[in-house]
């Protein structure tokens, strides 16, 4: 499912509102902290154990006594939230943890209590020799930088009587936001908005808000957004089970409300072309439009300066090109990372990086369906940019300089920087042709037939000429799986297996040797 | 010790071209192999007709004389200047002895590629002038397992007309072969490799005529 972020500014709140909103993220930012602090051992000791996290794990880790602290930090109209964000951020360091031990444990908010007491830990570290220059320099960095920084507050529902939620009015055409940020104690007699605004809920039926004077939780305020922002909300208006979660913050004296609505999934525009984007060798990105007959119909750089702003430029190229041609868009999964791509020296300043490639992957996993294309497809980035785009062969022989590549098995050649792009294009084509591999390999009981992704194994007699019966199991196998398989490799060659007219035509017999340890 | 040696020539003629401006010729000797490899000025028909002029006289001098170096310099003699002082025809001989021994005589062509165990190895060439006109000469002594490539300038200057500004040059072609060069792969097979990477560096619309000659050798079998 992909998401889409909107960033509506929330229009000249008086200053009775930003001090609420100050407060509120204020109190949220200490208590996630607060958590975080709490939960120090626990989650280290989580980040190292084998066993799967799941949000469930983290957030039933939460005892009742911390449950009954938090409310010190008045922080009950997003306590669930608060729970919910706090699980997330536990999440992430977990995964990042298991990835890179060296990951550090991850703090939301210093007060200057804080910061001063971790600053002369830090010191005091480095001065024992516990740590490296190099990291004492990061961390302190790290700790400077986020020194009184707040935590954006986390708004976990879409709801009329508590979190968030958004309202229309139709005489001015504007669009309001009604965040729940106070707790009983600190409510307010008023009405809700002044008497000339009819205001209505951004819900089904569009129910009205009342405009009643009595105590009130939460705070009504205008919104300030441009014009494609207001595209979506009008398409809010008319589906509004599309909003989802949403995040208050604060920048540069200026209150933000980032709302995140699901992106429409309906496809319309029927592809019939591929479009490789690759990372370019000479900086930027690279596509190319490849027909289903694998004939090349388009290749191009696209040049640019790596940086957050020209990533959408370069999204938004994409997504005009892709509709030109009416393209499946193809891209290097993780990133680009192990993709081979040879920079030169000078390029390598306007090369785009992994995170920036996974960034641009990210955008256009909404941008295209926003254009009624399908989403981009990630496939492997091994090797790709020493693979033949003719016949297959891959070795970092093929790449004879960063300009030419020139394959030395079938001879094709041509500018090496359009090498990823057209693999890229090629490669659905390519999963398409591949058969699956099953092995056959002699052993005391006979011939021993087996592709353990299928967990299928069969066994004929050494004297079988012909592999009918192991044609026929497997058959029977395939086609006794009628339930989504979790594996996803598994479920990938089962419905690989099952698509083809023939089993025969599907499989490849891959000869091994025979090994002692292999026995059924 | 006697040598086998396995030569291949091919060649792929310029786009649009019906004639190749390339000729290669090989005479098998009873001490050896001579092949000559000329390259007629301009393409089509004209260069076909000055290539194959070059082959011919180069071909009775062989007949008249022993001696490799008088031909070379009876043809460049013989061979008559356009306009703006080129000559009709550029030209690569080799001449390998069965024991191994062998020369190399290279007149306005792009320089042999000599691989040892895969490795591009520098053949130490001379320079002399016969009525201004340079001629690479160079001696060397080939063992089994060798590889001796010669080609047109067509080859070196591939991709100059679609995608690089100075064509691949000696250096990447050099470097292309050693990358292709397994223990096990044959002259044609080098040679087909050599030329369809040219070709495609045009997107197999060649600028030029482009042509390869390969010479590999073995030990003879027994």
């Amino acid at each position: 499912m992909a998401y889409k972020t909107l960033m509506l500014q929330i229009f000249k709140p008086s200053k009775h509102k930003q001090s609420i909103m100050d407060y509120a993220i204020l109190n949220y930012s200490k208590a996630l902290q607060y958590l975080l602090e709490k939960y120090e051992d626990d989650l280290i000791k989580l980040s190292t154990s084998e066993v799967q996290i799941s949000r469930s794990t983290l957030l039933s880790i939460i005892d009742k006594k911390a449950i009954k602290d938090l409310n010190d930090f008045n922080i009950q109209p997003f306590k669930d939230s608060l729970k919910i964000d706090f699980a997330n951020v536990a999440m992430t360091f977990i995964a990042q943890r298991k990835r890179k031990k060296s990951t550090s444990y991850p703090f939301v908010f210093f007060d200057s209590q804080h910061y001063q007491a971790y600053m002369q830990d830090i010191i005091s570290q480095f001065d024992k020799g516990l740590i490296e220059k190099k990291r004492f320099e990061s961390q302190c960095s790290q700790i400077i930088a986020r020194q009184d920084k707040l935590h954006p507050l986390y708004f976990g529902r879409y709801a009329t009587n508590r979190d968030y939620c958004l309202l229309y009015d139709e005489l001015t055409d504007r669009f309001y936001a009604k965040l729940y940020l106070m707790n009983l104690v600190q409510c307010v007699n008023t009405k809700a908005t002044s008497g000339r605004l009819s205001l209505k809920y951004v819900f089904p039926n569009k129910p009205p808000l009342l405009n009643q004077t009595s105590k009130k939780r939460y705070l009504v305020m205008p919104l300030a957004f441009g014009k494609s922002q207001y595209i979506d909300l009008k398409k809010a208006l008319a589906t509004p089970n599309i909003l989802r979660t949403a995040r208050l913050f604060k920048k540069k004296n200026k209150y933000y409300l980032m709302v995140n609505i699901k992106c429409t999934t309906e496809q319309s525009v029927k592809t019939s072309t591929t479009m490789g984007v690759a990372r370019n060798s000479k900086g930027g990105l690279h596509y190319t439009v490849c027909t289903n007959n694998e004939e090349i119909l388009s290749k191009k750089c696209l040049d640019s300066v790596p940086n957050n702003h020209n990533i959408f430029i370069l999204s938004k190229n994409i997504v005009r090109i892709a509709l030109k041609y009416k393209a499946q868009v193809i891209l290097e999964s993780g990133g680009g990372k192990n993709d081979k791509v040879l920079l030169n020296k000078s390029d390598t300043a306007t090369a785009l990086t992994t995170r920036q490639y996974s960034r641009l992957a990210e955008i256009l996993k909404y941008k295209l369906p926003e254009k009624k294309l399908p989403s981009p497809i990630e496939v492997s980035a091994n090797s790709l940019y020493c693979t033949c785009p003719q016949c297959g062969n891959r070795t970092y022989k093929n790449c004879l300089s960063s300009n030419i590549f020139a394959c030395v098995e079938c001879g094709f050649a041509t500018r090496a920087e359009s090498i990823g792009s057209t693999n890229l294009a090629r490669r659905l084509k390519k999963y398409e042709q591949d058969k699956v591999p099953i092995y056959r390999e002699d052993t005391n009981s006979g011939i021993l037939f087996y592709n353990k992704h299928l967990d299928f194994q069969c066994i004929l007699p050494l004297d079988s000429i012909n592999y009918d019966q192991m044609y026929y199991q497997l058959s029977l196998m395939v086609h006794s799986f009628d339930k989504y398989e979790k594996n996803i490799k598994k479920y990938t060659i089962l419905k690989k297996l099952r698509e083809s007219p023939s089993t025969h035509d599907a499989v490849r017999i891959v000869y091994k040797k025979a090994m002692k340890s292999r026995m059924p | 010790m006697s040598l086998q040696i396995n030569t291949y020539t091919d060649s792929i003629n310029k786009f649009g071209e019906e004639l190749c401006g390339n000729k290669a010729e090989l005479y098998q000797q009873e001490n050896g192999v001579i092949a000559i490899l000329a390259d007629g000025l301009g393409s089509g028909v004209k260069a076909n007709m000055l290539a194959s002029l070059t082959i011919k006289m180069f071909t009775s001098m062989l007949q008249q004389s022993e001696y490799i170096e008088d031909a070379i310099e009876t043809i460049i003699d013989s061979q008559p200047i356009d306009a703006n002082n080129n000559y009709y025809s550029s030209f690569s001989i080799i001449r390998i002895l069965n024991n191994g021994m062998t020369y190399i005589a290279e007149v306005n062509m792009p320089e042999a590629v000599f691989l040892r165990k895969g490795k591009p190895i520098g053949i130490n060439m001379c320079k002399k002038f016969i009525k201004d006109k340079a001629i690479k000469t160079g001696n060397l002594t080939l063992k089994p397992g060798d590889i001796l490539t010669i080609f047109s300038n067509g080859v070196v200057n591939a991709g100059i007309a679609s995608n690089y500004k100075s064509g691949w040059q000696w250096e990447l072609v050099a470097a292309y072969l050693k990358a292709a060069y397994k223990p096990q792969i044959t002259a044609e097979k080098l040679t087909k490799l050599l030329l369809s990477a040219s070709s495609w560096l045009d997107n197999n619309k060649p600028n030029d005529d482009l042509s390869v000659f390969t010479f590999q050798i073995s030990k003879t079998p027994i």
